[in-house]
């Protein structure tokens, strides 16, 4: 596991607390000012310019996944089933079980009838015009490709691909998750191993504004298999956000982390997928991977699916990924040289483009605190 | 932020009318929304809260019951009505 730190972040004028983390166990709801002030601030929501430190084309921070490959699988970049990237592109009938119908020339279509609709304009997600102040706004304007995005939810033709052994690396890192909120409604969410006891997923799947706030617990299956659970099941109510989800519920802050218990039996022997915060230039156009727990599927089975990137703001990442409802939480990540690094969490579903919170700098540093704590 | 959403609500029955307790419910399609799925309880009830207004297409099933997809419109400061009736 390393850590590497090749590009510059922007001293902030002043600091906000919104990356301050709560926890759910200590009832922690709001932390002091000098408590608040030791966490790294947020520069692109200081600096007030989406446009600022944004365009790197490095590899900003790096924290690296479980698995070391050896020399024969970089130089073979056996990926499967259907991940994509690394070396060799992964292409149909190579360890897929891709249906007859996955066309990309469908996807071009429907972004070019979706901006026929909206009368040649771009198009901008609603998420605007709640979550994104006026710099962010002008510069998605400035440049309306950056607005192609998908017309629907499941893009398309449905090609996304069951993975059907979910005791291999990295689909075991991989959890279904049951919610138990506090008002006692129930809900399904995904997440991922960052560490060996610690899970990382949406902040709305730890902390439900209009459900009472924390999840009451939250049932953890690793590599769930439709009725299967390989490495049977842990609750869990500790539970860490960001004051910026739980108290203002921006939706540039939705992420959070679930840390499981001391002694569970499988703490450290699943592996853990790495994370990275990427500069925009990496990010737009790269070849996500995207696994999870859709709630249109049966019930506890694990669906993969990969697009490009086809948007990055500051905050989030935007592509033509199929996903559905109960992937809230789902990683998003890279493969490359072998090592999986997560740049994103899945957390929207929309008629323009699926998202994720983007692994920006701040939320880099969350995560890291949170897999220390799950150490 | 509360009068710019509105709220989809409902309940998930089977094909005699009774509730269906542990249904899955989820936005298949619409404006933004969070990808988190509903699980009924025992009386089959389901709700999203502070949804941008906008036409949303929401699917519900269980395995013993089958699936059913639904549509409808949502308005800021409403809540839109929604029933499923599975045929299982």
């Amino acid at each position: 596991m390393t850590r590497r730190k090749t590009g510059t972040t922007l001293k902030p004028p002043g600091r906000r607390p919104l990356e301050a983390y709560e926890e759910s166990d200590t009832g922690l709801e709001s932390l002091s000012v000098a408590q608040a002030q030791q966490y790294a601030p947020d520069p692109f929501e200081t600096a007030g310019n989406g446009a600022g430190a944004s365009l790197e084309s490095a590899d900003l921070d790096v924290e690296d996944s479980s698995e070391q490959p050896t020399a024969a699988e970089i130089a073979t970049e056996a990926a499967g089933p259907g991940e994509i990237g690394g070396i060799h592109e992964t292409t149909p009938g190579q360890d897929l079980e891709l249906p007859e119908f996955a066309n990309e020339a469908l996807l071009e279509t429907s972004r070019a009838e979706a901006q026929d609709e909206a009368g040649g304009g771009p198009l901008l997600d609603a998420w605007y015009a709640d979550f994104a102040d006026d710099a962010t706004r002008a510069l998605i304007l400035q440049q309306p490709r950056m607005t192609e995005t998908a017309m629907e939810v499941v893009i398309g033709a449905d090609d996304r691909v069951r993975v059907t052994n979910t005791t291999t690396y990295p689909w075991r890192c991989i959890c279904a998750l049951r919610i138990t909120a506090k008002d006692g409604s129930r809900w399904i969410g995904t997440g991922w191993l960052a560490g060996n006891r610690t899970v990382i997923t949406a902040g709305h799947c730890v902390y439900l504004h209009s459900r009472g706030g924390w999840a009451s617990s939250i049932e953890v299956i690793p590599g769930a298999n439709g009725a299967g659970r390989p490495f049977g099941s842990v609750s869990s109510s500790v539970l860490r956000s960001v004051k910026g989800w739980t108290q203002d519920k921006q939706r540039s802050h939705d992420y959070g982390a679930i840390i499981l218990p001391r002694g569970w039996a499988h703490a450290g022997k699943l592996g853990y997928f790495g994370f990275a915060n990427l500069g925009m230039l990496s990010l737009l156009g790269l070849n996500v991977n995207l696994s999870g727990y859709p709630g249109d599927k049966p019930d506890g089975t694990q669906w993969w699916h990969a697009r490009r990137i086809t948007l990055a703001t500051p905050r989030t990442i935007v592509y033509n990924i199929d996903t559905a409802g109960g992937q809230s939480g789902s990683p998003v990540w890279r493969l490359k040289d072998g090592q999986r690094h997560c740049v994103g969490i899945h957390t929207n579903g929309s008629v323009l483009g699926n998202s994720a919170t983007r692994i920006v700098a701040p939320v880099f540093d969350n995560i890291k605190k949170w897999k220390d704590e799950g150490a | 932020m509360a009068a710019r959403t509105g709220r989809i609500a409902g309940r998930v029955l089977d094909a005699r009318g009774q509730p269906v307790g542990g249904a899955t419910v989820l936005i298949a399609r619409g404006p933004a929304h969070p990808d988190i799925a509903a699980l009924t309880g025992q009386a089959g009830t389901y709700s999203f809260t502070d949804l941008q207004p906008g036409r949303y297409e929401v699917l519900a099933g269980s395995p013993a019951h089958g699936s059913s997809r639904m549509t409808v419109a949502v308005s800021a400061g409403e809540a839109a009505s929604l029933d499923f009736h599975l045929a299982g």
